[in-house]
């Protein structure tokens, strides 16, 4: 019998996947594990975010401008 | 990403504010719109794609203000407040949609030097009838969100300014219609451009004003005190509703012709970053907008309704200029979507329907004009649809996440895998809408999507192991 090739057995993995966890969650009992964010770290999510953004302006401003003085806009 | 905005109640902002914004921004779109529209040859490719043309700048932009949908700005803060963490992480995994694309986006535009739309693509990898499946797909998917975003301005405009649902909705859909029916493509992307820094800068603005009212580290006390779940890293439904979000956004932009569209209308050489770029601009979006859900849990506001908690904090802790910044984003953000939608929805009914189905003999100037009428027509159709304000049908467009779902395997194995199977494409779509839907109704709606991709990438690689093809990629150059 012919073997299958990796990239279906790749899709095939992830289809498997896609179902388990649906139903991990049907079984999971209804103690939740927890892990609280600390401060530090909603900090770096939240600060990061907003930098992110700002800086996301900044990046599509300087693209913009290198590429108008190229004439390459359009 | 397609979400659906809800009721609201109180208008935030006093109607003379309003309508000088709405007067000041429709006009300077439409004007811009037209002008742009000027430029370039005049043909058939011009008008719908830009020219083929397009810099690494816009490229990004385009693709960012058009998954920035009203809902953005609004449902995220609310996934923020309802969920925490995961909330306003479940949202911006949406991005991932753009950022998994990009490498295909490669691929497409490679193959497809000359393709216009993703239905071409369908069309000429699987055949006739694949692409009416994907027709069907695309067309209750574009329809759902073309009217839910014209029922959103409507109903958000009116929550945020006092204008009644029609005019907001009429305003709306008029000024996103006559700048994409004037300019095509190079008014969309050239808006899009400017309506993505006006709602990255004035959200940034938003966030640090509000920030400074209320600093992190008296969040994390109020959050850690009151409501420690909405911190929990390991919330098990989080998780779920995250991937889901992240398949649903893959199936959107996957199928979709808005980013077909992008592809085609970008230079080769951009193509990949800006998809890569724009999703993860994208992804800081709804991360920032969440953040102000969190203050509003932490400062315990009273909302009147929950999805109108982003005004209602940037009113509270900045006064009616948050309400006017508000104002702007939620307007640039309905604009850059409903006009991306237009334009592209409109490429691919003059191609794929009215071009290559009905008439081959259109000649380029005819082939633009039928882009204009459609132009026109989806206007006045999503006029006419929206007019009942159903608010009901909001939920419809969550269904779709079942539908476009299906559609993510079939496209990735037809870009890559010469022996992809046609029929394996049909059934891997139908069957995988059928189950996501099942699951819908009857297991959760988290679960659409997963279960729909899940099948869909079962039926479609097993239908392509038992029977494969060999597809010679040339085929897909007349495209």
């Amino acid at each position: 019998m012919k073997r299958w090739s990796l990239k279906t057995r790749v899709a095939l993995a992830a289809a498997g996947l896609a179902v388990a966890l649906p139903a991990a969650r049907a079984a999971q009992s209804t103690d939740s594990p927890r892990w609280l964010v600390d401060l530090p770290l909603l900090r770096l999510v939240i600060y990061g975010s907003v930098a992110g953004l700002a800086l996301s302006v900044l990046v599509l401003l300087l693209i913009w401008w290198n590429e108008w003085r190229r004439g390459d806009v359009w | 990403m397609a979400f659906v905005p809800l009721l609201a109640v109180q208008p935030f902002l006093a109607p003379g504010i309003a309508w000088a914004l709405v007067v000041i921004f429709s006009v300077l779109w439409i004007a811009l719109g037209v002008s742009w529209g000027r430029r370039g040859s005049g043909d058939a490719d011009d008008y719908m794609l830009a020219g083929r043309n397009i810099g690494l700048a816009l490229s990004t932009a385009t693709l960012m203000a058009s998954w920035v949908t009203g809902n953005t700005t609004l449902l995220a803060p609310e996934f923020g407040y309802r969920n925490g963490l995961w909330g306003m992480f479940s949202y911006a995994l949406a991005g991932l949609g753009l950022v998994l694309f990009a490498p295909l986006a490669l691929r497409i535009k490679t193959l497809m030097p000359k393709g216009r739309t993703s239905g071409d693509f369908i069309r000429l990898r699987y055949g006739r009838a694949a692409w009416w499946v994907f027709m069907v797909i695309t067309a209750i998917y574009t329809l759902g969100f073309l009217v839910t975003q014209a029922m959103g301005a409507g109903i958000l405009l009116e929550a945020l300014s006092g204008f009644d649902y029609r005019l907001g909705m009429v305003v709306v859909i008029g000024v996103s219609t006559i700048y994409t029916l004037y300019g095509g493509m190079r008014a969309v992307v050239g808006t899009d451009f400017i309506q993505s820094l006006l709602i990255m800068g004035l959200l940034v603005l938003v966030a640090v004003l509000a920030l400074q009212q209320f600093p992190v580290q008296e969040l994390h006390r109020e959050l850690a005190a009151q409501h420690p779940e909405r911190l929990n890293l390991l919330l098990p439904a989080g998780l779920l509703i995250a991937w889901n979000s992240a398949l649903f956004s893959m199936g959107e932009v996957f199928h979709n012709n808005i980013w077909w569209s992008r592809v085609f209308s970008s230079r080769a050489s951009v193509v990949f970053a800006s998809f890569v770029l724009g999703g993860l601009a994208w992804m800081t979006v709804p991360l920032v907008t969440g953040s102000i859900g969190l203050v509003a849990l932490a400062q315990a506001v009273e909302l009147p309704q929950v999805n109108m908690l982003f005004p209602v904090v940037a009113s509270q802790l900045l006064g009616a200029g948050g309400a006017a910044l508000v104002f702007v984003v939620v307007f640039a953000s309905l604009t850059s979507t409903l006009d991306s939608l237009l334009a592209s929805t409109a490429d691919l009914v003059a191609e794929d329907v009215v071009f290559k189905l009905l008439n081959p003999n259109l000649s380029d100037a005819q082939l633009r004009q039928a882009t204009r009428l459609v132009v026109l027509g989806l206007g006045l159709l999503t006029l006419l649809l929206s007019w009942p304000r159903l608010d009901s049908l909001a939920s419809v467009l969550f269904f779709t996440g079942a539908l476009v779902a299906s559609t993510i395997w079939p496209v990735a194995y037809g870009l890559y895998w010469p022996s992809a199977n046609r029929w394996a494409a049909i059934a891997a779509m139908v069957s995988g809408s059928a189950v996501g839907l099942g699951a819908y109704v009857l297991i959760a709606p988290y679960c659409a999507a997963l279960l729909s991709a899940a099948v869909s990438a079962v039926v479609m690689a097993v239908g392509t192991q038992l029977q494969p093809e060999r597809f010679n990629w040339l085929t897909l150059k007349e495209g």
